[in-house]
This record gives C-alpha cells, structure tokens and sequence, in this order.
C-alpha cells in the first residue's frame, strides 16, 4: 500500500484537499504529521505535494510610481501660526495673505476680468466688513461686484453662494456617484476637510448636498478655535471648482494652483469697521476659488 | 485617520493595491487610474475608517472598482475558459513561478481574488470573505479550487515539455 492510498483510506476526501490544508496550516499537528510521513513514503504523493507548493504565489516587485500624487501635505501652515502670539500671528497672516495674493495676482492676472465663471459673490465675513469696500489691486484690474457673472445654480461652478446674513459659503454640490458605492454618496463637508488634531475648523452642514465652512486660526494662547467672527482668526481655503472638491488651506492650497490660470480675479476687501478691522483676500479662476480672511486685532486688545 | 497616516496608507499600500488591480484588470492605464479612486476615497472618508482598518477597506474598494470595470468590459475569465491555447503559450516560461504567475491569470475572479489576497496581502479567511462579500466556507473553497487549477496548469504543462 503507498502512502497516497494509506492516507486516502484514512481520509475519504481524497489527498488533495488534505494537501491543500496541509499548504494552507490548517490540519491539527497530528494530521499534518501523519499526511508528512505518507508524502515521505510515496513519490508520487510527495510530487502532488511539491506543485500543490508551487501554487502559492510570491509577491512580485510591482511599483506605484505615482505615489506623490497621493500624498496629502499636513498643514504645517496653519500650526505654524500657532506658535507665534497673537499680534504676531495677526501679522504673519497678513504678510502671507498679501504675499501670496499679490504675485499671483500679478502673474496670472488677465485682460479680461470680467469673464470669470464662478459665481463668487461680495463677501461678507462675518464680523469682519458689512461695510467692506474693494482696495485697489495692482492697475486696478478687479471688475465691479456687476462685472462678476451671476450664479448658475445647476452648474458645477456654482461654489459662493452667501448664506444671507450668516457670513458663511457653501461649498460646491458634492455629486452621487455610483448608487451602489456608499462609500462617496452625499460626502459630508466634514469627510472633505482635514483637521488637524489642535482643530481649527468647524462645519455647518446644510442640507445633505449643500455645506458651509467656516475656518479660525488656532489661537496659541488660549489653545482653542477662534471663530471667524472673532478677533485675531485668519481663514483661508481654496476649492478646486472642476473637481468640486476642497483643495486645502493655506499654502496647500496655493501649492495645488500649478494648472493655467484663466481669467484670474484677485478681490481685496478692507473693513470699514473699526471694532473688527481685516481684510478679505478673494482669488478665482475658472478652476479655483480662494478666500482669505484677515482679522486684524484691534489696537487697544493688543498685548 | 490622520492625515499623517493616510500618507503613510499610501507609503505602504499603494503597491499592494496597484498590483491588485493590476492582476485583475491587466491594463496599466485603468489600475493606476483604480488606485487614484481607491484612495481618493479614503481620503474622503478618513475620518470614518480606522488605521487599522484601512487595508481592507482599501481593497474592499479596489476589487469592487475592478469588478465593476471587468463587468463593463466583459472580461472576467472562467474556469471553462482556459484552453489548450493558454497551455501552448506558457511553454515558454522556464520555471514554476513564472508559469503560475501566467496561469493565475486564466483564473475565474472569485478565485483569483481569494489566492492573491491570501498569498500576497497574508489574509484569512475571514478577512478575504469582508473584502469580496462571501463567506469563510466559500473563501476558501474559492482557494483551494485556484490551487487545483494552478497545480493541474504545471502538472500538464511539465507533461507536455
């Protein structure tokens, strides 16, 4: 008697699914000893064992190299603010508003303003400029509050829709994909938005497909979420408007402004009123809408 | 999850999931294009999954878009499929692992699915059975007819040669 025939007569399932549980580390140690020792007694047993060893697989060095697409940049930028107290934190802000508001606007700004497809309304951050008037940009290129197109509610550009009265965005429609995939269906505001463990952001959400954001600046000292509505709170966010979709803070969301610009507009809008001066940095183009808020702390608050 | 640990997702999983994907779909183009989406919903829903989690989730993801392309494509292989054409293209190859790698793609999907995140990823059962909808018995089920298919391919072959 071979050692196949033994086993198969202690076994009526046959040999190869005990082979395969043998691969597999699913026979007890008394099985697996007595299936060993019938492999050791008969060659053809121990050949049926040796390709059953050769069917598993063995990793192959397969490479995504496109791993830095994936890459999500933690936001250093607005932790950065943190460390610095608040007037200094006031003024960096600013400094990096202005900064980086200004060149692009010089490096991107076009001819024909008043072409802009989003639907960026007049501002109106709250506590910050009921009053607001416009600065004068370089050259003086920003189109009137008539110059922007109006909104197109059924249109994926639709991103700046004021809340009456609240001071507050919506972000862009968020689509239904697959029905079957609840995975992306009626993505939150919250899913969108990283927030750092510190949290300098909160979120009203609307209406299933319709959200609001409102973002603070951390404040060092008091080591909680200044809201926009209160002093010294910087905001700043950009959304890709084609991808409708959130792009990130700060200089995240600078970084990501690598495609063409067209029909860029740089909007800045300086408080009137003197209990909560700041300034309003609003920056669009076909693909992206920014906005950058600046709450200057007033003088008599400052340390 | 962090968004420390999404990268860190996509540091050690990204390959996993693109030769997943590329097993699967055997075109470049739509498993890269697989593993953008696939992350791209983790990183819509992170602060939902744990890291702990996140590699199943992250195939349970990819083999739902692979299986959704393969069913739009019509392209998902059979058992009564494979061929003496299959048999006559492997003679190339010159050693086992080769041979296999070649015939795992004759594989219904079921069954591939179950043997490469077993053998590659380390899943049980278990795990394998969250990922694709089914349950222990057919997991494994599932792998065991892989490795008899795979095993009956280089018996024949090493016959023929």
């Amino acid at each position: 008697m071979t050692g196949e025939e033994r086993f198969k007569n202690q076994n009526p399932q046959g040999p190869e699914w005990d082979l395969f549980n043998l691969l597999e580390g699913e026979l007890s140690d008394k099985e697996a000893e007595a299936l060993l020792a019938a492999i050791e007694d008969d060659d053809e047993l121990g050949r049926e064992w040796e390709q059953f060893q050769h069917t598993v697989l063995k990793p192959e060095a397969i490479v995504y190299h496109n791993k830095s697409s994936l890459i999500k940049e933690e936001k250093a930028g607005i932790i950065l603010f943190s460390w610095f107290s608040k007037p200094l934190s006031v003024a960096a802000a600013i400094v990096v508003a202005l900064l980086i508001s200004v060149p692009l606007y010089n490096l991107f700004k076009t001819n024909n303003p008043g072409t802009i497809t989003s639907n960026v309304e007049h501002s109106n951050p709250g506590g910050v400029n009921d009053s607001a008037s416009e600065l004068k940009t370089p050259e003086n290129q920003n189109p009137t509050e008539k110059e922007w197109i109006q909104p197109d509610q059924n249109s994926v550009h639709t991103l700046a829709k004021k809340q009456s009265g609240k001071g507050r965005f919506n972000l862009p429609v968020i689509p239904d994909s697959n029905p079957k995939d609840s995975v992306n269906r009626l993505v939150p505001a919250e899913d969108l938005i990283d927030m750092p463990e510190r949290g300098f952001a909160s979120f009203i959400p609307l209406t299933p497909k319709e959200n609001s954001m409102e973002l603070g600046l951390v404040n060092n000292e008091l080591g909680e979420f200044v809201p926009r509505t209160q002093k010294n709170s910087l905001e700043f966010y950009a959304v890709n408007i084609k991808e409708k979709g959130l792009v990130g803070f700060m200089g995240e969301g600078l970084a990501t402004l690598t495609d063409p610009f067209k029909n860029l507009n740089v909007k800045i809008h300086k408080s009137k009123d003197k209990k909560d001066p700041g300034l309003r940095i609003e920056v669009s183009t076909e693909q992206y809408y920014m906005v950058a808020s600046v709450h200057l702390l007033p003088k008599n608050d400052r340390n | 999850m962090t968004t420390k640990e999404y990268n860190q997702c996509v540091a050690d999983l990204s390959d996993g999931i693109f030769r997943f994907a590329l097993k699967h779909l055997r075109d470049e183009y739509e498993a890269e294009n697989v593993v953008q989406n696939t992350f791209e919903k983790l990183w819509v829903r992170k602060e939902n999954v744990e890291m702990a989690t996140a590699k199943a989730f992250l195939f349970k993801i990819t083999y739902n878009n692979c299986i959704d392309i393969l069913r739009k494509s019509n392209r998902s292989g059979s058992l009564e499929e494979v061929s003496e054409v299959h048999y006559s293209h492997s003679r190339q190859y010159s050693d086992a692992m080769e041979i296999v790698k070649k015939a795992v793609d004759n594989l219904p999907e079921a069954q591939k699915t179950a043997v490469m995140l077993r053998d590659y990823e380390g899943y049980d059962y278990r795990t394998i059975g969250e990922i694709t909808g089914t349950t222990e018995a057919q997991v494994k089920i599932n792998i065991f007819r892989a490795r008899q298919f795979l095993k009956k391919y280089l018996k024949d072959l090493y016959a023929v040669i």
